[in-house]
């Protein structure tokens, strides 16, 4: 392969990632919602543990603890909820960021608390799906980049 | 033989020289805080609970209590000496002191609901008087239902129901007043007295049960202070305590840790429990108007203080004052009366 050729896969290469990055997707997402999720939590699991909503969606999150104090802390989001048998707690927030965060324990609770964690997943998930477009297209391009021919 | 008298002084170090430095120390902070430390342990009920769970003092000793809670959040509250702490977290040491200056047994309790257990998680405080260590037990009157012979396990329907929520501010508003001790009394009743009056023919059924509402309001504390500290508030604070995980935020009787009460399959099934139409229920439903109004203060009061004898519902006696469970009761109420309070959240 000669030089020219080199750059011109290169150059390709960069282009399509640029366009992954930074093409506006369309989505064909309904309108934003208002969404009331139930959350209970327990040594040592969230019910439910995955909690998928749309980007915009104006969410209120009650919290119930069926045995001893617990919490529940969204990375990203910085919501902090404390709830203990008897005590509910809830939260509103808009789910302005998309991707997929953990949410986790924030009161002590026994033995395996590190292990009390959970996912909310914002759909649609550009970032994931821009990530994994980069990803394929630089392994194309570094497969031509570095294919010998005999 | 140099090298001998190495291993040697290492080994007097570890074995002698630390233990003692450490306990010296110690002994030495514990004259100069002149308090006599006391290291106590909260553990939820299935670990051990509270270690130790009987601590001896002498009247007038300074005593400070450093607690831990090595595995969830506890609180601890020596309800007769005043002591509260609301929360001790997992990797802090809580510090208390006091000076016990009467002779007694101060039970303390943990006061977060830590386990499903929690209530179970009990000690006491022995304050002894080093001259008198064994005096009579004081005589205590019996609670008031025993005086009065009312058996709190009998079922008690309302007579009466109101057919919608009984509000104290309408009954406010109307002029009739209603004399006596209502502790004794239930609202059912005080309202057959009421109807029965012929002087009172012009008022709705309705209108009556404000009129029992707002007496009921009105006994149960100041109406002149209905602030943060008001007698209502006071018992809010200790339903959402000490209650509401079981019974309920709304009181419905339907909270977290009654859901699964130990034994309650077997209270649902067992003929010994069927007790009238206490028959097949876990804790009890204090948003019911027919039955919470058929019952008086003075047998709610039985209830709480002694608990359920095998339902799982604890008793209170040792940890309740008088006015305590007096808040409580009157706040109790307010699921069945209209007090104008958000206490349905």
């Amino acid at each position: 392969m000669n030089q020219t050729r080199r750059v011109i896969v290169i150059a390709l290469t960069a282009l399509l990632i640029l366009v992954a990055l930074f093409i506006p997707i369309p989505t064909n997402a309904s309108a934003p919602q208002t969404r009331t999720l139930e959350v209970t939590a327990r040594q040592f699991a969230f019910e439910p543990a995955t909690l998928d909503i749309q980007r915009g969606d104006t969410v209120t999150i009650h919290l119930e603890s069926l045995d001893a104090a617990h919490g529940l802390y969204i990375d990203g989001y910085a919501v902090d909820l404390a709830a203990e048998p008897g005590k509910r707690a809830q939260a509103t927030f808009v789910a302005d960021k998309e991707g997929k965060f953990k949410f986790r324990c924030s009161v002590a609770c026994g033995a395996l608390h590190p292990f009390m964690i959970g996912e909310m997943n914002v759909q649609p998930n550009f970032p994931f799906v821009r990530a994994t477009a980069v990803t394929l297209i630089a392994t194309i391009g570094a497969v031509v980049f570095f294919w010998r021919e005999e | 033989m140099k090298r001998e008298l190495f291993a040697l002084t290492i080994v007097f170090l570890i074995f002698v020289a630390f233990p003692a430095a450490l306990f010296g120390y110690q002994a030495q902070r514990t004259t100069t805080t002149g308090a006599r430390v006391i290291a106590l342990t909260a553990n939820a009920p299935a670990n051990g609970g509270w270690q130790p769970d009987a601590i001896r003092v002498n009247v007038g000793e300074r005593v400070r209590l450093r607690i831990a809670a090595p595995d969830v959040v506890h609180g601890f509250a020596i309800p007769a000496l005043d002591i509260y702490v609301d929360e001790i977290l997992p990797g802090h040491v809580e510090e208390i002191e006091f000076v016990a200056a009467r002779a007694g047994r101060y039970p303390f309790a943990c006061t977060r609901w830590c386990s499903v257990d929690h209530w179970r998680m009990r000690g006491v405080i022995e304050v002894i008087d080093p001259g008198n260590p064994d005096p009579p037990l004081p005589t205590i009157a019996p609670p008031l239902y025993q005086q009065m012979n009312i058996d709190i396990d009998a079922p008690h329907p309302a007579q009466n129901v109101p057919a919608q929520r009984p509000s104290a501010a309408r009954g406010a508003r109307l002029d009739v007043s209603v004399p006596g001790d209502l502790r004794a009394q239930s609202p059912s009743n005080v309202f057959a007295e009421l109807r029965g009056d012929p002087a009172l023919k012009a008022y709705s059924d309705g209108q009556l049960w404000d009129v029992v509402a707002f007496a009921w309001k009105r006994a149960s504390g100041d109406p002149a202070s209905p602030g943060a500290d008001s007698a209502l508030a006071r018992g809010s604070k200790l339903f959402v305590r000490d209650c509401a995980a079981c019974h309920g935020e709304t009181g419905k009787g339907n909270g977290p840790a009654g859901r699964n009460l130990p034994g309650l399959a077997a209270m649902q099934t067992d003929s010994r429990m069927a007790h009238g139409a206490y028959a097949k229920r876990g804790p009890a439903d204090f948003t019911d108007a027919a039955q919470m109004l058929g019952a008086s203060d003075v047998l709610l009061q039985g209830k709480v203080l002694r608990g359920g004898m095998g339902t799982g519902m604890p008793e209170w006696r040792t940890l309740y004052s008088d006015q305590d469970m007096w808040d409580l009761i009157g706040f109790i109420r307010s699921f069945v009366f209209d007090y104008g309070m958000s206490n349905a959240k």
